[in-house]
């Protein structure tokens, strides 16, 4: 049966599509009207059962290909994989004794809801668990290049310690604004119960420093700072991934058409390209953000992400643009024509995936930069509404304590100092990472 | 024996390594090679065979992660043996070009594309003949001097031996040259406008030693070409050029490294002609590396087959191509296509050179292959006048 | 099989602010040949000859500027065409004509279609296999494109083609840097073939790999030609190949054919000059044999401002006055020969 594809999926994963797509209706239809502890429960034993099969699943292939190849590394892999697995299995153990409990009961209540979902739950445990292992096995073979690849390029990040300190960077403020909701608990009625506004203590316009009740002090209008730059961090991302992605899709799009067609399309292109790129960056960015306020956005943050695509994209596309003329003439890209792929075929398989790297690069690269650019455009005044959780926003709350007074001119230090360190090590962070890419991508330092 | 009299260039045990990420390349194993003073040797191999390592291990040229593990490259020079593996630089840097020259496969590549053909020439010139130039330079202005003095002669040549006549300032500033290229009192003195006049005459009496050079190549329009850049030559004139490059020193030796791969066919002829030629004008001893049996056959007098880093046959070309020993020279041999006959070809492939085999790298291929081959190395044996194999087969007949 | 009429491929050039053409490099400049059903059809030439633009051309991977590409027509058709042709009835009839029958007027999905049935390998597989796809991939592709097989079907027709190419299913999950030099062209030639083309074009297959594995993979081209019925079309400046697997050779220069005919009688009686020339630079594996060698002077000229008349006269030892004013035309000599020189204008 497995193996089988009648209609290009197994019926293993028809199944399997199917249970999980009616436990995820259902497990919403739960929370709002059902019994939420049920949900919870049969959610966190899906989960364990998930991690058992698919993660040490995965974790297997990696031991086993760490373990023929001899590696230290891989005993350290199994060790894991052995606690990983018993610890798995007791969680699961308990909240399936929780799951066998709830059916009970639904039972003989006859709650339907909680019985369907924990039926459709069940079902995808059964189909799902075999066939996991069905798609892992072909996985395998197929990732066992792949993996050479990533092996080759993780052995190369671990070379480089700036690479694993950007990396520990990156990867700290992810953690802070995954967890944000615990470090910096929400919920607080001043704010109207948006997490993302940063919680007054106060009215007062002088900076608090730093205290038992605020760790990193309050800033003009009292301000949580702790709060907000915990929270920023998310803002920060958000930002980032979103005008980062943003410009590299609109980019992306104008480059290919107009390395791929050449003629007048590329000349059009091009200019437009430039036309943009002959006005300054920040004031144009800055234009546009008083102009799109009023008329489109409501929440200005979203008029500078826009503003900042509209800024960026002119980089991508030529980038693009370089590498794909490079790569246009390469004689596999004329075998695919002379097989007769369609010219989106052609760039999608063919163009694309030789060509990206640099651009992907400089996303990451960008990923950093994008939030300063937000950041000064909020010192100036046109970032987010005041009292939003971003750093530069708080950093403008500060611009009148900046210089104190002569006696103490740094007496409010702690209002601009400790955004700006969240800034800048968030910036480096993602520097780091981009430059260990690059060193890692660089096809002439790849080999040897 | 009198043979060692006549050699020029002698390569022992040389053994090569590359350090690698994929593990330890043992590039080159106890290459024993020697080169006789004015002949032609061949060394032909398949791809990684170690051809051009061997050529880059002459001088010493191996970029990391290789290293060169043992052996001796011993040179003739100055009538005694050098061993140039223990050499310091400065010493290799005056016997690269000077003695030792090599051209390349690519010429496009082995020309700087920014910079013009005679700058690049004359690069050569000016780091190994510089006193001798100036010495000629002096000379000639003493000459001339002398000539005008007497008196008698036509405008014109007056005139001509006017140009090459040196004031006393620009002779002082010339012999300071000579001495000191990188003096500040002549670093100086090239810049003033009167005085630099010295270095100007120098200048062109270098690019008339370029124009030389490339007439001497067969360049048509060498005052023209001199002054152009490499993406403007054709690929046999940039051939030329390298070679003219090489040959700017006379050195004594010239390792060729597959030159005409990258030619036409009759460019390719054209070529080798003008090599063969020049070896009887300047008296050149060549080294010359290729993996095509037929230049080997028209162009050398000895001929070394390399096989996955050793040398296992060597001997007179005559011979070799007569009464092949190696199994793999004698397969090779056999893979050249010949009209009418069914394409031969040697199973299996090349054995990876991070794991070599123990004994003879060509057992798993060879047709002879006997027990001792896989555990016990070959050794290189003298069979016959001047015809040396690295192989069992031939331990009984051995000298 | 395949017929090539007067076929042409000029670039032209442009200068001036206007951007107006200056001139054109003529790199095809009339090639008219025969190719027959099954055999091996060598082009020889040196760099700047114009063959791999005629290969190109043919296989329209470029445009060709003007002439006809006849593959599989039957004569009447070609008759006829030619004969619109001549009296310059460009008309309704002979538009569709050659809209259905004529290759350089395909567009679209006829245009589509035709590439099954003609195929290219190119010289150096390290550039024409994408490096960052798996073999599998780059295999399953042609099939996926042309629409013949997917999934499982087409999988397995790869491992087949795999296995007569000599590799195995083992090489399926690999990338192309992973192999070596001659694996890596029977990886092209696999991906030439799975389309089961009638026609297959080699590029100098074998001028990037060592003279072991050259042989391995001439044999694979016989023995590959005789199971798949194919027809060669063997492009190459190794003339001691192309002798050996070719039926019928022509010679190219500058944009021109300037001799054709069958492969023992072109290599046993060379006629044109330049042919001779060509065969006598050959270097002989052979140091007892001494040829006598033909050294040309001078070296190939641009094909921007080929030299009027006959292309080849700066260089011809044997140039005559007319061979200056007039370009020669292919004439017969007998025994399915042919020559483009003033020579022979007998």
């Amino acid at each position: 049966m497995v193996g089988e594809r009648p209609l290009g999926i197994t019926i293993l994963s028809a199944l399997y599509i199917i249970a999980a797509v009616v436990q995820l209706a259902l497990g919403v239809m739960l929370l709002f009207i059902g019994n939420p502890l049920a949900t919870v429960i049969a959610n966190f034993d899906s989960f364990f059962f998930g991690i058992l099969f698919i993660g040490t699943g995965l974790l297997e292939l990696i031991v086993g290909y760490y373990l023929r190849s001899g590696e230290a590394v891989g005993w350290l892999f199994t060790v894991g994989l052995l606690i990983t697995d018993a610890v798995i299995r007791v969680l699961l153990l308990v909240t399936y004794g929780g799951v066998q409990w709830l059916f009970f009961s639904a039972f003989l209540s006859l709650d339907v809801v909680t019985l369907s979902y924990l039926t459709a739950q069940s079902t995808m445990a059964f189909f799902g668990g075999d066939n996991f292992h069905a798609i892992l096995g072909k996985a395998g073979v197929e990732m066992q290049p792949r993996f050479k690849e990533w092996k080759f390029t993780l052995r190369l990040v671990r070379k480089s310690s700036l690479s694993l300190i950007g990396a520990a960077i990156v990867l700290f403020y992810v953690f802070l604004a995954l967890f944000a909701p615990i470090l910096a608990p929400p919920g607080d009625v001043t704010q109207g119960g948006d997490p993302m506004m940063i919680p007054k203590d106060g009215v007062s316009l002088i900076p608090v420093a730093p205290n038992a009740k605020h760790p990193f002090g309050t800033t003009a209008g009292q301000y949580d700072m702790y709060y907000g730059v915990i929270w920023g961090s998310r803002s920060a991302l958000r930002i980032g991934v979103l005008v980062a992605g943003g410009s590299l899709i609109v980019g992306l799009l104008v480059g290919i058409l107009a390395a791929y067609y050449g003629g007048w399309l590329d000349e059009v292109l091009m200019r437009l390209t430039d036309i943009v790129l002959a006005f300054p960056g920040l004031i144009l960015s800055m234009a546009l953000i008083v102009v799109l306020v009023p008329t489109v956005f409501v929440q200005r943050l979203d008029a500078v992400m826009l503003s900042l695509v509209i800024v960026g994209w002119p980089g991508y596309a030529r980038l693009i643009r370089g590498e794909i003329l490079r790569i246009k003439n390469e004689d596999y890209v004329e075998a695919a024509k002379s097989v007769g792929c369609s010219d989106f075929r052609v760039i999608r398989s063919h163009i694309l995936p030789n060509s990206i790297y640099p651009v992907l690069i400089v996303f990451t690269l960008d990923l950093g930069t994008i939030v300063l650019a937000a950041a000064a455009l909020s010192f100036l005044g046109l970032g987010a509404s005041p009292g939003y959780a971003d750093w530069g926003q708080i950093i403008y709350l500060s611009l009148n304590w900046i210089y104190a007074k002569a006696s103490a001119p740094f007496e409010y230090w702690f209002t601009f100092i400790i955004p700006g360190l969240f800034i800048s090590i968030f910036v480096l962070g993602w520097n780091l990472l981009g430059d260990a890419l690059r060193d890692v991508l660089d096809p002439t330092l790849r080999r040897k | 024996m009198t043979e060692e009299q006549e050699q020029l260039l002698r390569i022992r045990d040389l053994d090569l390594r590359f350090y690698t990420y994929e593990g330890v390349v043992k590039a080159l194993d106890s290459v024993k090679l020697q080169v006789k003073d004015g002949e032609t040797l061949g060394i032909v191999g398949e791809t990684g065979c170690g051809k051009s390592v061997t050529g880059f291990s002459e001088l010493n040229l191996i970029p990391p992660p290789g290293k060169i593990e043992g052996g001796k490259v011993l040179l003739f020079k100055d009538k005694q043996w050098v061993n140039l593996l223990r050499q310091r630089d400065a010493y290799l840097r005056s016997v690269r070009g000077n003695d030792i020259s090599m051209i390349f496969q690519d010429p496009k590549s082995a020309l700087n594309p920014v910079y013009t053909v005679r700058r690049q020439i004359s690069e050569a010139i000016l780091h190994h003949r510089k006193e001798e130039l100036c010495s000629n330079m002096l000379e000639e202005s003493k000459r001339a001097t002398e000539t005008l003095k007497q008196g008698n002669l036509s405008e014109k040549e007056r005139a001509a031996l006017m140009k090459t006549v040196l004031t006393k300032r620009e002779e002082r500033l010339l012999r300071r040259f000579q001495e000191d290229s990188d003096g500040i009192t002549v670093r100086i003195a090239s810049k003033i406008p009167v005085l630099k006049r010295f270095k100007q005459k120098f200048d062109e009496e270098v690019r008339r030693e370029v124009v030389r050079m490339l007439k001497d190549m067969r360049i048509p329009d060498p005052d023209r070409v001199a002054e152009m850049y490499p993406h403007e030559l054709s690929g046999g004139m940039a051939q030329r050029a390298v070679i003219a490059m090489g040959l700017s020193c006379n050195p004594k030796l010239l390792i060729a490294d597959e030159p005409t791969t990258n030619l036409d066919v009759t460019v390719q002829l054209q070529i080798l002609t003008l090599i063969k030629d020049l070896k009887a004008k300047y008296g050149m001893t060549i080294q010359y590396i290729t993996h095509d049996m037929g230049v080997v056959a028209e162009m050398c007098d000895r001929v070394a087959v390399m096989y996955a880093g050793s040398v296992v046959e060597l001997g007179e070309v005559k011979e070799i191509f007569k009464n092949p020993l190696h199994p793999y020279t004698k397969a090779l041999l056999e893979c050249i296509p010949r009209p009418g006959r069914e394409f031969k070809s040697i199973e299996g492939f090349v054995p990876s050179l991070i794991n070599p085999p123990a004994g003879c790298r060509f057992n798993d291929r060879c047709p002879y292959a006997m027990d001792q081959c896989v555990s016990k190395k070959p050794e290189f044996l003298l069979v016959g006048k001047d015809h040396y194999v690295l192989c069992h087969l031939y331990t009984g007949e051995s000298k | 099989m395949l017929e090539l009429d007067d076929l042409k491929k000029y670039y032209a050039l442009t200068g001036g602010l206007l951007r107006r053409k200056v001139g054109a490099v003529k790199a095809v400049d009339g090639i008219s040949l025969v190719v027959k059903k099954g055999e091996t059809f060598g082009l020889v030439g040196e760099s700047g000859c114009g063959k791999t633009t005629l290969a190109k051309t043919t296989l329209r991977l470029i445009n060709p500027t003007s002439g006809n590409i006849f593959f599989d027509v039957p004569d009447e058709v070609k008759e006829r065409i030619r004969t619109l042709q001549k009296e310059k009835k460009a008309g309704l009839e002979l538009r569709k004509l050659k809209g259905q029958w004529d290759l350089a007027s395909y567009k679209g999905r006829k245009l589509r279609e035709m590439r099954r049935m003609m195929q290219m390998v190119y010289q150096d597989p390290t550039r024409s296999l994408n490096p960052r796809m798996l073999v599998k991939d780059i295999l399953l592709e042609p099939l996926a494109v042309q629409n013949i097989a997917k999934g499982a079907a087409g999988l397995k027709r790869v491992s087949e083609m795999l296995e007569r190419v000599g590799l195995g299913d083992r090489h399926l999950y690999r990338y192309p840097h992973e192999f070596s030099g001659g694996q890596r062209q029977r990886i092209a030639i696999a991906r030439a073939l799975i389309t089961t083309p009638k026609l297959v074009f080699l590029d100098e297959p074998t001028s990037s790999v060592d003279v072991s594995v050259r042989a391995q993979l001439l044999n694979l081209f016989q023995g590959l030609r005789k199971d798949f019925d194919l027809t060669y079309l063997y492009i190459s400046h190794d003339l001691s190949v192309v002798e050996c697997i070719a039926d019928r050779v022509g010679v190219m220069y500058l944009g021109k054919l300037v001799e054709l005919a069958r492969t023992t009688e072109l290599y046993k009686r060379p006629l044109h000059p330049y042919s001779v020339a060509l065969f006598s630079a050959i270097p002989v594996p052979d140091p007892t044999v001494k040829r006598e060698r033909v050294i040309l002077s001078g070296e190939v000229p641009s094909p921007v401002n080929p030299p009027s008349g006959c292309r080849f006269h700066p260089r011809c030892g044997s140039a005559m006055q007319v061979c200056q004013t007039q370009e020669p035309k292919l004439i017969d000599v007998g025994n399915e020969h042919f020559v483009a020189c003033h020579l022979f204008n007998k």
